[in-house]
C-alpha cells in the first residue's frame, strides 16, 4: 500500500484574459505518492505546468484543497508556506531561474542557508557534497551566465534538494536543454528517485515520462487517464518507450 | 508615421508610471519657476508704473529744509547732466508717535495730500476711488497695517515743536513706492493738505525751540539727461554744491526698487538654484527610465528592428513619450501656478506694500518650459542610443542582458544576516542601475542641508545689530553722544556692570559714494566681523565686501569721509556683513562720528547685571536725566518686531514650499525608480520566494537596497554641503549684503535630512514591492 504525499481534491485554477474568464482546472482530483517519480503529461494549454504550480503551493487555487502532512497548503499563512517551499518541497524550473548574480556554490547554499536545523559551515559542506554529485564542482564559483544550460539545471536540482525535501517538483526540467544534458539531467533525477526522493514532473517529452514509475494524462483541466509502471531500468528502456508511447496513442498524444 | 504614434500610444499605455512621474516632475518644475518668475514680473511692472506716477527720476535727495539752499538748487537746475526736477516738501517726526495711547517705536513722516495718491480699499484688493482727505485724517502706508494697534479708525498723536499736541484718525492705507517697503524703516504717512500746510507754518514759527519735534524736509526728484545713470547724477552733486553731502539720503530709482525686491530676487536666485536642480533630477530619473525601458523591452524592440524598423524609429518612439510627458507637465505647472501665484504675489505684498498683477508670465514660462524640452530631448536622443546595441538575435536569445560585476567587489552571502548579505550583493551587481538614485540622493541632500542651514543659522540679531539692553533710552532733546560717557557713569553707581549702548545712522559720502555710516559705543557687539577687528578709535571705519567692490578699498587703506562741510582720513580696519542697505554700509566709533560733527543718537540701551535692579535704573535716569531722555524697560522695537515676523513668515512659507516640493519630488522619484528596479528584479524575487524566502523579508531586502542607496547618497551630498552650501547660501543671499554665510553644520542639520531621505527611500521602496506579498511565485517568475 502506498503513501499518500500530496492529495489535491476538486482543484480549480481560472484566470481573467482580456475581461473574460479561462477556467484551466476544472474539479482535479490527484494523490501523488511517497517515492513515486510521477510524471504529468498532456497537451499544450491542458493545464500540466497549472497543476504543477498549484500542488506545489507556487500559486494559489481558486477552488478546491491541497492537502499535505493534514494542511490544506492552500489556506497556509505565508510564513508556513514559505517555510514548505524551503524545508518540505524543492522545485525546478524549465528555464533554470538561478539567481543570476549569486555563483553555482551560493545558488545552491543560499536555500540551505533559510533551514534552522543547520550551521552555514554543515549547509557549506552539503553545498559541495551536492556540487560535486552534480558533476558541477569545478565551476562553483561561476555565475549562471558563464555555464552551460546543462550545468545550470544540474546546479538548480542541486538546489532544489538542499534541504532534502520531501517532495521535488519539476517543471519541464529539459525543455531548454539538448539531448546530452536531456540525458544527464534525467540520469540525476532517476537517481535521485532510486534513493527514495519523491518526484513530481511535468513534461512533454516521451523520453523524460519514461523515467516515470506513474503517468498521469492532463486534457482540459482534468486527470483523464493514470498509467503505473515498474520502476525504470535502462537495460529495458526500448519496451519502455513502445509501452509508453502506445499508452499516449490511446490518450490522443 | 502611423506605427511611431501606435508605438508611442502603447508604451504610454503600458509605462503609465514612468508617463505619469514625469509629468509630475516637469509640472513642479513649471510650477516652482513660474510662481517665482510672475511675482517678480508683476512687482517689478507695478513698481515701475508707481514710480513713474509718484515722478520718481534717476534721483532722489531727501534733505533737511534748513540746509537747503537757494543756491543748491540753482545749481541742480543748471546741471549739465539733470533735465528736470521737482520739489516737494515732508515732514519727519522726531518723536515716537502715539497710538492707542501706546508710544510705537516706529518711525514716521508726514506728506500733503496730493493727487494720484492710491489708497486701498478694504479688502486691500483694489484702489478706492474716493481718496478725499478731510483734516484730521491720514492714510498710513501698506506696511503699518501689519500692526496690531494700526487699523482703520485708530488715532495717532504726536506733538509740535511747541508742545501741542496733535492727533490724527486713520482712514486708510496708501501705496507708498518710495518708502513703502518693510526693508525701509522710515514710514511716510498722508495728511490733508491743510493740516500739512498748518502744520509746516507752525513749525517755521517754532525754529528757535529747543528741540524740534518736527523736522521739514524737502523731497528732490531728479530726472538725469538720456543716458545718464543715478550714479553719473550723483557724482555730479557730490561735493560741488554739498546737496548730496548734506543730505538725508540720496537713493536712485534703481535702489528704490532693489530695496522693494530685495527678498523676492534673493527668492528667484534661491528658486533659479532649486529649478535646475529639479531639471537634474528630471533629467536622471529619464536617463533611469529610459534605460530600464530600453533593458526590459530589449526582446521586443530586437523582433521590432527584425521586422524592419530602423534604430532612428524607434528612438523616435521615446522622444515622442517623454516629449508628450514632458508638454503635458508643463500645461500642468502653469495651470496650477494660476491660482498658486494668485496666493503667491498677495504674500510678497505684505513685504514690498504694492499692489500688482497676479497673472502669471506665460511668455515666459513657455520659453523656460521650451528650453527644458530641449534640454530634456537632447538628453533622450543621447540616452537612447543604446537602442542601436539590441539586435534582433538578441530578441531570439531571450533579450536579457548577462550579469557582470567586479567580483573584488564582491560581499560573500553569510547566513547571519542572510538577507542583509544578499540585499548588498543585488546592489553590488546592480550597482549601475543605482547611479541615477544615488546622484538624486546627493542632489536632495545638498538641497535640504541648504536650507536647513539657512533657515537655522540666520541671526537676525547679528544681521540687523539689534538692541543689546533691558533698560531703553529715548532723547526728549538734549541726549547726545557727548552725554553718553556721563549716562553711563551714573548707571554704574546703580549696577556697576551696567553698560551703555548706543546706535547712530547717517548717511555721508566715503571716497566719494554715498554711503550709510553706522556708529555704535561698543562697536565689537554688533554685526559679523568678517575680517580684521572693529573700529576702536576715532580714526577708524570697518567696511563691507559691498563697500570694498565699490570704493576699491580693502583692509588697511585710508578713505576720506565728507559730512556737510567736514572731510576727515578714516583708516580701513577690516571687513563686516550687514543686512542694512543690501550691505553698502560701514561702521565706525562714536567719537568717529562724533569728529564727522555728528551727535545724534538713534538708540540707546542700557545692559543690566541684575534684572532686580531694572525699577532702580530706570527711576534714576528719569530723575537725573529727564530733561534729556526717557528710560523705560525695553520693548522690541515694533516696528523691527513687525518687520522680523514678516521676513519670517515669509522665509518660513518658502522654506516649507521648498521642502514640500523636495518630499513631493523625492517620493515621485523614488516611486518611479524603485517600480522600476522592481520590475527589473522580480524574476529574481519571485526565485527568492520560491527558495523560501517570505513576502516580508524579500520586502526587507529590496528596501535595504535602496535605503542604502540613499544612505551612500546622503553622505556624499552632505560631504558636498559642507564644501559648497555655504558659498551657495552667500552667492543667494548676496543680493541683501550676506557675503560671508557663516554657519555650523550641527548634528540637527546633518542627521535630519539624512534621515528623511533615507527613511522615505525605504518606506517608499518597502511600499512599491508590495506585489512581492500580492503575487504568487509563479506570475513574479513566468511574467
Amino acid at each position: 500500500m502506498k503513501k499518500t504525499i500530496l492529495s489535491a481534491k476538486g482543484l480549480c485554477k481560472s484566470f481573467v484574459h482580456n475581461g473574460e474568464q479561462v477556467h484551466i482546472l476544472t474539479g482535479m482530483d490527484v494523490d501523488i505518492y511517497e517515492g513515486d517519480f510521477t510524471v504529468i503529461m498532456g497537451a499544450s494549454g491542458s493545464g500540466k505546468s497549472t497543476t504543477l504550480y498549484a500542488l506545489s503551493g507556487m500559486d494559489r487555487a481558486t477552488a478546491g484543497s491541497v492537502m499535505y502532512n493534514g494542511s490544506d497548503i492552500a489556506k497556509l499563512s505565508e510564513k508556513k508556506l514559505s517555510a514548505l517551499r524551503h524545508g518540505d518541497f524543492g522545485f525546478i524550473f524549465q528555464q533554470m531561474h538561478l539567481v543570476s548574480n549569486l555563483s553555482l556554490f551560493e545558488n545552491i547554499a543560499v536555500p540551505g542557508y533559510l533551514s534552522k536545523n543547520r550551521s552555514a559551515a554543515d549547509t557549506d559542506k552539503k553545498a559541495e557534497e551536492l556540487l560535486e554529485k552534480m558533476g558541477i564542482s569545478h565551476i562553483k564559483t561561476h555565475l549562471p551566465s558563464q555555464c552551460s544550460g546543462g550545468e545550470q539545471q544540474r546546479c538548480a536540482i542541486a538546489r532544489a534538494i538542499i534541504n532534502e525535501p520531501a517532495l521535488l517538483f519539476a517543471d519541464e526540467p529539459t525543455g531548454a536543454l539538448n539531448r546530452k544534458n536531456t540525458t544527464e539531467v534525467l540520469d540525476l533525477l532517476t537517481e535521485l528517485n532510486k534513493g527514495g526522493q519523491s518526484i513530481l514532473m511535468v513534461t512533454h517529452d516521451m523520453r523524460a515520462a519514461c523515467r516515470a514509475s506513474r503517468i498521469l494524462y492532463i486534457e482540459d483541466g482534468k486527470i483523464i487517464g493514470d498509467l503505473e509502471l515498474e520502476k525504470y531500468d535502462p537495460a529495458r528502456e526500448k519496451s519502455r518507450e513502445t509501452q509508453v508511447g502506445a499508452w499516449l496513442s490511446s490518450m490522443e498524444w | 508615421m502611423k506605427s511611431i504614434i501606435r508605438l508611442t500610444l502603447a508604451n504610454i499605455k503600458r509605462g503609465k508610471g514612468a508617463f505619469s512621474g514625469i509629468i509630475l516632475l516637469m509640472a513642479l518644475i513649471t510650477f516652482t519657476f513660474s510662481g517665482t518668475v510672475s511675482n517678480d514680473d508683476q512687482l517689478r511692472s507695478a513698481l515701475s508704473s508707481s514710480l513713474d506716477e509718484a515722478d520718481v527720476g534717476e534721483l532722489t535727495v531727501f534733505i533737511y529744509d534748513d540746509l537747503l539752499t537757494e543756491d543748491m538748487l540753482d545749481s541742480i537746475g543748471k546741471n549739465r547732466k539733470v533735465k528736470s526736477f521737482t520739489q516737494k516738501s515732508s515732514m519727519i517726526v522726531n518723536q515716537k508717535p502715539v497710538v492707542g495711547g501706546k508710544e510705537q517705536d516706529i518711525a514716521i513722516q508726514l506728506k500733503g495730500f496730493y493727487d494720484g495718491i492710491k489708497v486701498f480699499n478694504s479688502d486691500f484688493d483694489s484702489f478706492t476711488a474716493d481718496t478725499d482727505l478731510e483734516s484730521g485724517g491720514i492714510y498710513l502706508p501698506y506696511k503699518l497695517e501689519a500692526m496690531e494697534e494700526m487699523k482703520k479708525g485708530a488715532e495717532i498723536s504726536f506733538t509740535t515743536s511747541s508742545g501741542s499736541e496733535e492727533t490724527f484718525i486713520v482712514r486708510g492705507f496708501y501705496e507708498d513706492p518710495v518708502h513703502g517697503a518693510t526693508t525701509i524703516a522710515d514710514n511716510q504717512c498722508i495728511i490733508s493738505a491743510e493740516d500739512f500746510e498748518r502744520l509746516c507754518s507752525h513749525e517755521l514759527d517754532h525754529l528757535d525751540s529747543d528741540v524740534k519735534r518736527l523736522i521739514l524736509q524737502d523731497e528732490l526728484y531728479i530726472h538725469g539727461e538720456e543716458g545718464v545713470s543715478a550714479a553719473e547724477l550723483k557724482r555730479s552733486l557730490i561735493n560741488k554744491n554739498g546737496i548730496i553731502n548734506s543730505s538725508n539720503w540720496a537713493v536712485s530709482r534703481q535702489h528704490i526698487m532693489d530695496l522693494f525686491e530685495m527678498y523676492s530676487n534673493t527668492g528667484t536666485r534661491g528658486m533659479a538654484a532649486f529649478t535646475i536642480m529639479l531639471l537634474l533630477v528630471i533629467l536622471i530619473t529619464m536617463h533611469n527610465s529610459i534605460s530600464a525601458s530600453i533593458e526590459m523591452d530589449s526582446t521586443d524592440l530586437g523582433i521590432l528592428r527584425s521586422q524592419g524598423f530602423t534604430v532612428g524609429r524607434i528612438r523616435l518612439v521615446y522622444v515622442f513619450q517623454y516629449t508628450i510627458a514632458l508638454i503635458i507637465g508643463s500645461i500642468l505647472g502653469i495651470l496650477i501656478s494660476i491660482p498658486a501665484c494668485r496666493i503667491l504675489i498677495r504674500m510678497w505684498m505684505r513685504v514690498t506694500g504694492i499692489l500688482t498683477g497676479n497673472g502669471v508670465s506665460f511668455g515666459k514660462c513657455i520659453i523656460m518650459c521650451l528650453a527644458i524640452i530641449l534640454i530634456c530631448l537632447g538628453f533622450i536622443v543621447t540616452a537612447t542610443r543604446k537602442v542601436g546595441r539590441i539586435s534582433p538575435v538578441s530578441a531570439i536569445s531571450g533579450g536579457r542582458t548577462e550579469v557582470h560585476f567586479d567580483s573584488r567587489l564582491n560581499t560573500k552571502i553569510r547566513q547571519k544576516p542572510l538577507s542583509l548579505s544578499l540585499a548588498l550583493r543585488q546592489l553590488n551587481s546592480r550597482r549601475r542601475s543605482y547611479i541615477g538614485t544615488f546622484l538624486i540622493v546627493v542632489l536632495l541632500v545638498f538641497f535640504l542641508v541648504s536650507i536647513m542651514l539657512l533657515v537655522e543659522n540666520l541671526d537676525p540679531d547679528k544681521l540687523f545689530g539689534t538692541s543689546k539692553g533691558q533698560v531703553q533710552l529715548i532723547s526728549t532733546g538734549a541726549f547726545t553722544m557727548e552725554s553718553s560717557d556721563e549716562i553711563e557713569a551714573a548707571a554704574r553707581e546703580t549696577d556697576p556692570k551696567a553698560e551703555l549702548y548706543t546706535m547712530s545712522y547717517h548717511r555721508m559720502v566715503i571716497d566719494g559714494e554715498f554711503t550709510p555710516v553706522h556708529s555704535f559705543r561698543r562697536t565689537e557687539d554688533y554685526y559679523d566681523i568678517m575680517e580684521g577687528r572693529a573700529p576702536k578709535y576715532d580714526n577708524e571705519i570697518i567696511i563691507t565686501k559691498g563697500v570694498s567692490e565699490d570704493t576699491g578699498k580693502k583692509t588697511g587703506d585710508a578713505v576720506t569721509v565728507s559730512y556737510q562741510d567736514r572731510s576727515e582720513e578714516f583708516v580701513v580696519t577690516g571687513y563686516f556683513q550687514s543686512v542694512y542697505d543690501f550691505g553698502l554700509v560701514t561702521m565706525m566709533t562714536e567719537e568717529g562720528m562724533q569728529k564727522m560733527g555728528y551727535n545724534d543718537i538713534q538708540e540707546a540701551q542700557i545692559s543690566l547685571s541684575d534684572d532686580s535692579k531694572l525699577d532702580d535704573m530706570i527711576n534714576m535716569l528719569n530723575d537725573r536725566f529727564g530733561d534729556s531722555l526717557s528710560a523705560s524697560e525695553y520693548v522690541e522695537n515694533n516696528s523691527l518686531s513687525t518687520y522680523r515676523t514678516i521676513v519670517s513668515v515669509l522665509m518660513n512659507s518658502v522654506t516649507y514650499a521648498m521642502y514640500a516640493v523636495i518630499t513631493i519630488f523625492a517620493a515621485v522619484v523614488v516611486v518611479m525608480v524603485s517600480r522600476r528596479a522592481f520590475i527589473k528584479e522580480r524574476t529574481d524575487i519571485g526565485i527568492f520566494k520560491a527558495m523560501g524566502f517570505t513576502a516580508s523579508s524579500l520586502r526587507r531586502q529590496f528596501a535595504m537596497r535602496f535605503a542604502a542607496v540613499a544612505l551612500a547618497g546622503t553622505v556624499v551630498g552632505e560631504i558636498f554641503s559642507a564644501l559648497w552650501a555655504r558659498k551657495m547660501i552667500s552667492f543667494m543671499m548676496k543680493i541683501v549684503g550676506l557675503t560671508d554665510f557663516k554657519a555650523c553644520l550641527t548634528p540637527a542639520v546633518l542627521l535630519m535630512p539624512a534621515a528623511v531621505i533615507c527613511l522615505s527611500f525605504f518606506v517608499v521602496a518597502y511600499l512599491a514591492s508590495g506585489k512581492i506579498k500580492r503575487i504568487e511565485v509563479r506570475e513574479l517568475i513566468t511574467e
